[in-house]
C-alpha cells in the first residue's frame, strides 16, 4: 500500500519526457498554533517551523512533498519539538484542478514521549490563475481515509484545508507562496480534538 | 549603297542611340536622314562625302505608349546634288517591357494577433480571488469547529482576494495588449519594407529598360526615295 505511490511516481518520471517535467523546490517558514489534548492542561502551543517543499510536475500528474520542523511552546514551560511532513501524488484532470492521495505525518517530541499522527488522506484542490498563470489562488481540502495516533491511542478522524497565493516571478525561476492551513484531528470516542493552524511563506526555484 | 541597321536590338540608358552605318559603293556625297513614318520631321545625321563607310548615331526619341515608326533614308548624290539612289529602312521603336516582380500581398488577417482583449480574464480573476479568499475564511471554522482559530486566515484570504481584485482591474475586456500591438506592427512594417523594396526594384528596372528597335527590310530606289 505505501510503496504504490512511490512506484507510480518513479515509473512516471521515467516515461514522461524530461522537457515536459518541471521541478520546484524551495524553503518554507511557518508560524504554527496547536491546541491538542496531549498537552495536559496547556490549552494552546505556538511556535515557528522551517523546512522545505518540493514538487515534480509531470503535467497530468504531480508528486509533491513538504517537510517542516520546529518547536512549539506554552505558558507552563512546555516546549515540544515538532516534525511534520507529507507527500501527495496528484492527478490533474485540468491544469487548475488536482485530486491526490498520500501520507501526512506529524510528531510532537514531548518530555513524556512522542505523539505521532500518521494519516492517509485524499485531497482535492484548485489552483486558479489570477489574470495570469504566473499568479494563482490555491485551495485544497483533504480528509483522512485512515490514520493512527501513537499506535495505541484510538484514532477518530482528520480533515483540513490549505489555501493561499502562489506567484511565479516573471522572467525568472523564482516563485513565492503564502499559505494558511487549518486541520482538525479527532481521537475516537470523543477522547479529544486537536486543532492545528499554520500560516507560512516560502520562496524557491523552478526548473 | 547599303545601310547597316541592327534588325532587333534593345537600347538602354537615358538617351539611347541607334548606330546607323552607311556603306557607299564608291565615293559619294551621302545624306543620311531619319524621318517619321509620314516622312515629316527629318533629322539629318550626315551630309557629306563618304569614301567607304560612316557610322552615325541617332538619338531615339522616347516612344509613345504604342511605340513609334520611323524611316531611315540614305541618299547618294552626284557632285551636282542630284539624288542618284536612295535606301530606306523602316524602323519601329517600342518601349522595352522589363521583367518586374509582383508586389507582395498584404499579410493575411490570420497572421495578426488580437490587439484588444475580448476575454474575461478580469472577471475570472476576480471570481477566483474572491472565491478562494471567501472559502479560506469561511470554511476554516467549519473544518475545525470549536478550534478557536486565529484571525491569521483573514490575512491570507484578504491577500488572495486583493490579488483577484487587482487582476480584475488590470485585465478589463477591451484593454490594449501591448505585446500583440508590437507584434502586429512588426508584421506590417516587414510587409511594407518588402513592398517598398520590390517597388523600388521594379522602378529601377523600368528606368533602365530602354527601347526596342526593330528594323524592316531595306528598300532601294533609283533617284529620290518614294
Amino acid at each position: 500500500m505505501r510503496r504504490l505511490p512511490v512506484a507510480l511516481a518513479l515509473a512516471l518520471l521515467l516515461t514522461v519526457p524530461l522537457e515536459a517535467q518541471t521541478l520546484r523546490a524551495g524553503a518554507v517558514a511557518a508560524a504554527a498554533r496547536v491546541t491538542t489534548p496531549f498537552s495536559s492542561g496547556e490549552p494552546t502551543l505556538t511556535g515557528a517551523l522551517a523546512g522545505g517543499v518540493g514538487e515534480v510536475d509531470l503535467g497530468v500528474l504531480a508528486l509533491a512533498g513538504t517537510y517542516l520542523q520546529g518547536r512549539v511552546t506554552g505558558t507552563n514551560n512546555i516546549a515540544w519539538d515538532v516534525v511534520e511532513g507529507d507527500a501527495v501524488l496528484a492527478v490533474r484532470p485540468a491544469p487548475w484542478v488536482s485530486i491526490g492521495f498520500g501520507p501526512h505525518a506529524r510528531s510532537y517530541l514531548t518530555g513524556a514521549g512522542t505523539v505521532r499522527w500518521v494519516l492517509w488522506s485524499a485531497r482535492a484542490g484548485v489552483a486558479l490563475p489570477l489574470a495570469t498563470d504566473a499568479m494563482r489562488a490555491t485551495f485544497d481540502l483533504w480528509a483522512a481515509l485512515a490514520g493512527s495516533v501513537d499506535g495505541t491511542t484510538p484514532y477518530g478522524s482528520a480533515r483540513g484545508l490549505t489555501g493561499g497565493l502562489s506567484v511565479r516571478i516573471p522572467r525568472t525561476r523564482l516563485w513565492a507562496l503564502g499559505t494558511y492551513r487549518a486541520e482538525h484531528l479527532a481521537l475516537s470516542g470523543g477522547a479529544g480534538v486537536e486543532t492545528y493552524e499554520e500560516i507560512g511563506v516560502g520562496v524557491g526555484l523552478a526548473f | 549603297m547599303a545601310l547597316g541597321v541592327p534588325t532587333d536590338t534593345v537600347l538602354t540608358g537615358a538617351s539611347p542611340t541607334l548606330p546607323i552605318a552607311v556603306y557607299p559603293s564608291t565615293l559619294h556625297r551621302v545624306v543620311l536622314t531619319v524621318t517619321d513614318a509620314a516622312g515629316a520631321h527629318p533629322v539629318v545625321l550626315l551630309s557629306g562625302l563618304v569614301a567607304d563607310s560612316a557610322v552615325e548615331r541617332w538619338t531615339v526619341p522616347p516612344p509613345a505608349r504604342g511605340g513609334g515608326r520611323y524611316r531611315i533614308i540614305a541618299q547618294s548624290m552626284d557632285l551636282n546634288g542630284d539624288v542618284l539612289r536612295s535606301v530606306t529602312v523602316p524602323i519601329r521603336v517600342a518601349p522595352n517591357v522589363p521583367d518586374t516582380l509582383a508586389l507582395p500581398a498584404p499579410p493575411a488577417d490570420s497572421l495578426f494577433l488580437p490587439e484588444h482583449a475580448h476575454d474575461h480574464l478580469g472577471v475570472t480573476s476576480l471570481a477566483a480571488g474572491i472565491g478562494v479568499g471567501a472559502a479560506l475564511a469561511a470554511l476554516a471554522p467549519a473544518i475545525a469547529p470549536g478550534g478557536h482559530l486565529t484571525p491569521a486566515r483573514f490575512a491570507v484570504a484578504g491577500s488572495v482576494g486583493l490579488a483577484g481584485i487587482i487582476g480584475f482591474f488590470t485585465h478589463q475586456p477591451g484593454r490594449t495588449i501591448p505585446a500583440n500591438v508590437a507584434a502586429n506592427r512588426a508584421i506590417r512594417q516587414a510587409w511594407m519594407a518588402h513592398r517598398d523594396s520590390v517597388a523600388a526594384l521594379n522602378a529601377s528596372r523600368r528606368r533602365g529598360a530602354g527601347v526596342v528597335v526593330r528594323a524592316g527590310a531595306a528598300e532601294r530606289h533609283e533617284g529620290v526615295a518614294q
